[in-house]
C-alpha cells in the first residue's frame, strides 16, 4: 500500500484532474441553454471516474493481462448489444439504456481493447512473426471496429484504428506494414465511397459523407451537414480573441460576453464542441493553457511507455497515449476547422458519463503500470 | 492480496533503446499535432480575430412574431360577424435597410446609387406594383409611428411577389415577410355590413396606442391591436398573445439553422355581441327606406340612424347608421376606403351614437318627467293648450311669441293628451315655470342629466358622444355671432332657452342612443341603463362556451325610481300617440301588433340652404311575451317624424317580434312637429 501511494505519478494525476476541473468550470457556462443539471451530472461522472481511476491504479497489470479474452468477449457482446437494443440519440444508436443511466459501450471498448490488444501482442512477442502479429492486431481491433461502424459511430471506429496503429508502432512492427495498411485503407476507402455505391450498395450514409468532407468546403447554410456547426464553432473560437470574452456579461466593456455560446449559436456546446466554448470564453490564453495541460498529460503517458518494465505495460501506455492524442487532435481540430466533424468527444472536457469515466480509468491503468513498474524494483509482493 | 505470478511463457524484456526511440517518435508526433492546433488557434484568435468577431456580430437572432389568431366576434345567435384569415404582409426593418435612406417621396435614378435604402424601397414598390411615392409615404409614416420596430406595410402581397423578393434577398436587404391575420367578415354577404363604426377595426400598434390608457394593459411593442369600436374596447380579450419564433440569420437575412418557437401564440377569446345580425340588417335596410320615404315626400333627407335596445338592461340588439360602408375598407387592400372617408355624409362618423341632434318632440316625455320630479307638474294636472305662448318671465318690451305647431287652440288637457297630440304650448308652460323657479337654467338640466343627456352614455364599444344640455354656464361660455351687445344678450340664460328646450329644441343636442337610454328609463320605471353591445366572452375557438366570469352585464348608471303615476300618464300619452285618432303615428302603429308606445319628433333645423328642414324622430317601445324593445329612429332632414321615422321603427319592431313577416314600408301621416 505504501509503495502504491509512493509510486503514483502525481503529476499525471494532477494534470488529469486539472483538465477535468477545467471541463467542469466550462460546463457551467456551456450548459446555459440546456435543460437539466448537466453540470451536476458531469461532476458526478468525474467523481466516479476519479474513484475508479484510483482503484484501477492498484490493480497489478498482470491481472489485467490475464482477463484479456473475457474483456474482448465483453467488448464484442456489448457493442453488438447496442445494435440490437440500443437507444438512439442524435442519429446514431450508441447507448444501452440501463434504467437509471445510459451506457455507451463503445467508449469503454476503447480502453478494454487497449488492454486486450496489449496482452495479445505481449504474449505473442517472439512467438509469432511480425506479419502475423499485425494481421492478428487488425483482426482483433477490426471486429469491434466494424460493429461500432455499424451503429453508426464512425468517430469511435477511427479511435480504435488510431489505438491499433499507435500500439503497433510502439510494438515495433516493420515500417513496411504501415505502408501496406495505408494501401489497404485506400482500397477500402475507394470501395466504400466509390465502387460499392456505384454498384448500388450503400455502406456509408450520405450525411456521414457530407459531414466528413464538409470541413474542406464548408457550406454554412446547410444545417444538415457539419458545415453549419463548423462555421459557428470557428466563429465562436475566433470571437474569443486573445483573452476570451468571459461569460460574465456584467464585466464592463463586455456586455455581450460569449454571445456565440450563451445565445445558443454554438451547437452541441457541452459535448462535441466544448472546446469552442473554451475558445470563446477563455480566448487563446485559455485554449493554449488547456492544450499545454494535454501535452503534459501525454508526456507523462509517454514516460510510462519507457518506464514500464514489460511489453504489456509499454503497449497499454502507448494505446492510451494514442487514444488521447487522437481524440484531442480530432476534436479540437474539428472545432477549429482542421478535421472532419465526427462525434469524438474531447477527453476530460466534453459532457458525458461513459467517456469521462473511461478516460479517467485509462489514466488509472497508466498509473497501475507506473506503480507496478516502480514496484518491480522492490520486493515481489506487490500491493 | 494477489501475488504476482511469473508469466506463463518466458517473455524477453523489451529492447530499451529502440522502445525509447519509438516512444520519443510518438512524442514528436504528439507535439507536432498539438503544435498545429496551437498555430491554428493563434491564427484564428489573435491574427484574424477581427473578421470573425464581425461574423459573430452579424450572426444575429431575428425574432419573428407568430401572430395569435384574434378572437372572433359573433352576434347573439352565434353568427360569426368578424373572423380571421391568414395572409402575408411585407415588413421593412428600417434598422436593417442598407445605409442611405435620405431621400424623399420623389427619387431620381442617380440617387438610388448613393441612397441604397431608397433603392430597396423603390425596388419593393416596383415588385408590389405600387407607386414609389405611396411606398415612401407609408414607410416613413409608420416608421415614425413606432420607431425602432419593423414596419408592416399595408400593401397586399402575393406568393409570387414574396418569392421574387426572397430569391433576390441581396437586393432587398431589410425586407422581410410575416404571416399575419387579417380580419374577415364572414357574414358580410348574408347580413351586409354590421355597423363597422361599432365593430371598429384592427391595425398595427402605434406609439400612440402604447400611451393610450383605454387599452387597460400594456400592449406589446409589435403586433396589432383594435383601433376603434368593439375591437379596441375588448382588445385585451380579443388580441390573445402573439408567439415568437427565433431564427438565426446571416447578414443578408438568410436564415441559418433551425427556427425555434420560443413562445407559442395564445388565441384570443371570442366575443358574443348582443347585436342580432338579422335585426341589424333589417334596421339598416329600414333606415334606408326611411330616407327614401322622406325623399318621396320632398324632404332632402341624407342620413339616418336607428337604435334597438333592450330597455331592461341596455343590451343593444341593433344600431344602424346610414349610409354605411363595408368593413373591408379597413382591411388591405382597403378597397373603397377613399370614397368612405371623403364622403360628405361621413359614414365613418356614426349617426346613432356619435351624431347629436335637436331631439324635437320626442323630448317632451323627458320635460314632463323633469317637471314631475321638480314638482312643477302635479299628477293629473290639466293645462291649457293655446295656439301660442308668451313667457311670464319675458321682461323684453317686445315679447317673444312661442307658437304651437298649429295656430288653433286645442283646449285644456292633461299630460297624456298633450303627448298624444304633441301639444307644444303645454310643455312651453313647464319650461317657463322651470325658468321662473330658478331662472338660472340648472334645475331642469339637472333632471335631464340624470336621464342620461349631456354626458356620453357608457357604451362599451366607446366613442359615444355627450351632446349638449344647455344651461346658463354653457351659454355664457359659448361664442355667439353678432355685435358685442348682441353677443352679451346671447350669453344670457333667457326664458326662451328653457321654453325651447322643453320641446327638444334650442341648443339641446342628443344622440339617438341617449334617446334610447332615456326611453328605456320611462319603460322600466326609472332605471338608466348602460347601453352595451358585448354580451359574453367565449372560450377561444368556441361559439357557445362562456369563459368563467365572462358574462357582460353592466350595472345601470342609476335608478330614478320614477313615480308610478308619471309612468302611467306617459304610457297613456304614448299609447294615444300611436293609437288615438289624433295621434301622431297612429297611421303606422294604430293596427300594429304588439302594442307600441311611442312619440314622434320633428326637430326644426333651419339652415340657409334649407329653411324648412326638420329632423324626423320616432322613439318608443313595445313588449310582448316578456320581451321588450326600445326603438329610436332618426332621419336627418327627414321632415315629419310620423312620416319617415315611424315606419323605420315599425319595421324594426316587426323584425324583432315577428321576424318571418315582411314589413311593407308606407309613409306615415303626421302634421305635428
Amino acid at each position: 500500500m505504501t509503495h502504491y501511494v509512493r509510486h503514483l505519478d502525481y503529476l499525471m494525476l494532477a494534470t488529469a484532474l486539472s483538465i477535468s476541473a477545467f471541463g467542469l468550470w466550462i460546463m457551467q457556462s456551456a450548459t446555459k441553454n440546456y435543460a437539466g443539471n448537466l453540470y451536476g451530472h458531469q461532476l458526478m461522472y468525474v467523481a466516479a471516474g476519479t474513484v475508479g481511476m484510483l482503484a484501477v491504479a492498484a490493480v497489478p497489470p498482470v491481472l489485467m493481462r490475464r482477463v484479456r479474452w473475457p474483456l474482448y468477449a465483453f467488448v464484442l457482446l456489448s457493442t453488438a448489444a447496442v445494435l440490437a437494443v440500443g437507444t438512439s440519440i442524435g442519429g446514431g444508436r450508441r447507448w444501452i439504456n440501463l434504467g437509471a443511466f445510459q451506457f455507451q459501450p463503445s467508449e469503454f471498448a476503447k480502453l478494454l481493447l487497449i488492454v486486450g490488444l496489449a496482452a495479445v501482442l505481449a504474449s505473442r512477442r517472439g512467438v509469432s512473426s511480425p506479419a502475423r502479429l499485425t494481421l492478428l492486431a487488425i483482426c482483433y481491433v477490426g471486429l469491434p471496429a466494424l460493429l461500432v461502424f455499424k451503429e453508426p459511430d464512425f468517430g469511435t471506429m477511427l479511435v480504435f484504428l488510431a489505438i491499433m496503429l499507435g500500439m503497433l508502432f510502439v510494438y515495433g512492427i516493420p515500417w513496411q506494414h504501415f505502408v501496406w495498411m495505408l494501401l489497404a485503407v485506400c482500397v477500402i476507402g475507394a470501395l466504400i465511397f466509390s465502387v460499392l455505391p456505384g454498384m448500388g450498395i450503400t455502406v456509408v450514409q450520405e450525411y456521414q459523407v457530407t459531414r466528413l468532407t464538409s470541413f474542406l468546403h464548408p457550406n454554412p447554410n446547410d444545417v444538415q451537414s457539419g458545415g453549419f456547426q463548423l462555421r459557428q464553432s470557428v466563429i465562436a473560437v475566433s470571437h474569443g480573441g486573445l483573452g476570451g470574452t468571459n461569460n460574465d456579461a456584467s464585466v464592463p466593456g463586455q456586455q455581450l460576453g460569449a454571445t456565440q455560446t450563451s445565445l445558443g449559436f454554438l451547437p452541441e456546446a457541452p459535448t462535441d464542441f466544448v472546446f469552442a466554448v473554451v475558445g470563446e470564453e477563455r480566448g487563446f490564453v485559455g485554449a493554449a493553457w488547456l492544450i499545454c495541460l494535454y501535452a503534459l498529460l501525454l508526456w507523462r503517458g509517454l514516460k510510462v511507455i519507457t518506464k514500464s518494465r514489460s511489453t504489456f505495460g509499454s503497449l497499454v501506455a502507448a494505446g492510451v497515449v494514442s487514444m488521447l492524442l487522437f481524440q484531442i487532435f480530432i476534436n479540437i481540430g474539428m472545432t477549429i476547422g482542421l478535421a472532419p466533424v465526427t462525434g469524438i468527444p474531447l477527453p476530460f472536457m466534453s459532457f458525458g458519463g461513459s467517456h469521462t469515466i473511461t478516460n479517467l480509468l485509462a489514466i488509472g491503468v497508466l498509473q497501475a503500470i507506473h506503480v507496478h513498474a516502480q514496484a518491480a524494483d522492490e520486493p515481489v509482493f506487490a500491493v | 492480496m494477489y501475488l504476482q505470478r511469473p508469466p506463463s511463457r518466458p517473455e524477453p524484456a523489451p529492447d530499451p533503446v529502440p522502445l525509447a526511440i519509438r516512444a520519443a517518435t510518438l512524442g514528436v508526433i504528439a507535439a507536432a499535432l498539438l503544435g498545429i492546433l496551437l498555430f491554428r488557434l493563434w491564427a484564428l484568435q489573435v491574427l484574424h480575430s477581427d473578421q470573425y468577431v464581425a461574423a459573430a456580430a452579424q450572426n444575429s437572432i431575428r425574432t419573428f412574431q407568430m401572430p395569435a389568431p384574434r378572437g372572433q366576434i359573433l352576434d347573439r345567435n352565434g353568427n360569426v360577424l368578424v373572423s380571421n384569415q391568414a395572409s402575408i404582409a411585407v415588413q421593412v426593418d428600417a434598422a436593417r435597410l442598407p445605409q442611405g435612406t435620405n431621400c424623399g417621396p420623389t427619387i431620381a435614378t442617380h440617387r438610388v446609387h448613393d441612397q441604397a435604402g431608397c433603392g430597396v424601397l423603390k425596388r419593393l414598390a416596383w415588385v408590389l406594383d405600387v407607386p414609389y411615392k405611396r411606398m415612401w409615404h407609408q414607410f416613413s409614416r409608420l416608421a415614425k409611428a413606432n420607431p425602432g420596430y419593423p414596419v408592416t406595410l399595408l400593401f397586399p402581397v402575393d406568393r409570387r411577389q414574396t418569392a421574387y423578393v426572397l430569391e433576390r434577398r441581396w437586393l432587398f436587404r431589410g425586407v422581410q415577410f410575416e404571416h399575419v391575420y387579417q380580419r374577415t367578415y364572414p357574414s358580410l354577404k348574408e347580413f351586409g355590413p354590421t355597423n363597422p363604426n361599432l365593430l371598429g377595426f384592427v391595425g398595427q400598434i402605434t406609439a400612440e396606442n402604447l400611451k393610450d390608457p383605454s387599452f387597460h394593459e400594456k400592449l406589446p411593442m409589435l403586433g396589432t391591436a383594435g383601433q376603434a369600436g368593439i375591437e379596441k374596447a375588448y382588445d385585451r380579450y380579443l388580441r390573445g398573445q402573439d408567439g415568437q419564433i427565433q431564427e438565426t440569420v446571416d447578414p443578408a437575412g438568410a436564415p441559418v439553422g433551425q427556427a425555434f418557437l420560443t413562445q407559442a401564440p395564445v388565441a384570443g377569446d371570442n366575443l358574443r355581441l348582443t347585436i342580432d345580425a338579422h335585426l341589424q340588417k333589417e334596421a339598416q335596410y329600414a333606415v334606408g327606406q326611411g330616407i327614401l320615404i322622406a325623399h318621396a315626400n320632398g324632404e332632402p333627407a341624407d342620413f339616418g340612424a336607428v337604435v334597438a335596445m333592450n330597455p331592461d338592461n341596455g343590451a343593444i340588439y341593433a344600431m344602424a347608421s346610414s349610409p354605411t360602408y363595408s368593413p373591408m375598407v379597413h382591411v388591405p387592400p382597403y378597397h373603397g376606403s377613399k370614397a368612405v372617408f371623403k364622403s360628405k355624409l361621413t359614414p365613418a362618423y356614426d349617426k346613432a351614437f356619435q351624431g347629436t341632434y335637436p331631439a324635437g318632440s320626442t323630448f317632451k316625455p323627458m320635460t314632463a318627467t323633469a317637471a314631475y320630479e321638480a314638482g312643477i307638474l302635479k299628477p293629473g294636472e290639466i293645462l291649457d293648450c293655446p295656439g301660442q305662448y308668451i313667457s311670464k318671465h319675458d321682461i323684453a318690451r317686445q315679447k317673444t311669441i312661442f307658437h304651437d305647431w298649429t295656430p288653433l287652440s286645442m283646449g285644456p288637457m292633461g299630460l297624456p293628451q298633450a303627448l298624444t297630440v304633441s301639444c307644444d304650448t303645454f310643455f312651453y308652460q313647464l319650461g317657463d315655470q322651470f325658468y321662473g323657479k330658478t331662472g338660472n337654467g340648472q334645475e331642469f338640466q339637472g333632471w335631464l342629466r340624470k336621464l342620461g343627456y349631456g354626458s356620453a352614455p357608457p357604451l362599451d364599444a366607446g366613442g359615444a358622444q355627450a351632446g349638449v344640455v344647455p344651461d346658463s354656464k354653457w351659454k355664457a361660455s359659448q361664442t355667439w355671432l353678432g355685435t358685442p351687445a348682441q353677443q352679451a344678450i346671447e350669453q344670457l340664460w333667457l326664458p326662451g332657452d328653457d321654453i325651447n328646450m322643453s320641446i327638444g329644441q334650442g341648443n339641446l343636442l342628443v344622440s339617438p342612443l341617449q334617446q334610447a337610454v332615456a326611453y328605456s328609463a320611462l319603460e322600466n320605471g326609472g332605471k338608466v341603463v348602460s347601453p352595451h353591445v358585448g354580451e359574453a366572452l367565449l372560450e377561444p375557438g368556441s361559439t357557445t362556451q362562456t369563459i368563467p366570469g365572462g358574462r357582460i352585464s353592466p350595472r345601470p348608471v342609476r335608478n330614478l325610481h320614477l313615480p308610478a303615476e308619471l309612468v302611467s300618464e306617459i304610457r297613456q300619452g304614448l299609447y294615444g300617440a300611436t293609437h288615438a285618432g289624433d295621434g301622431t303615428s297612429t297611421a303606422i302603429f294604430g293596427g300594429f301588433h304588439p302594442t307600441v308606445y311611442g312619440k314622434t319628433g320633428t326637430a326644426e333645423v333651419p339652415t340657409t340652404t334649407c329653411p324648412n328642414c326638420a329632423d324626423a324622430w320616432w322613439a318608443g317601445w313595445a313588449s310582448q311575451g316578456g320581451k321588450s324593445l326600445v326603438v329610436v329612429a332618426f332621419i336627418h332632414n327627414g321632415g315629419h317624424g310620423g312620416v319617415s321615422a315611424a315606419p323605420v321603427a315599425a319595421s324594426v319592431f316587426q323584425s324583432f317580434f315577428a321576424p318571418r313577416q315582411h314589413y311593407t314600408f308606407t309613409a306615415g301621416q303626421d302634421q305635428s312637429r
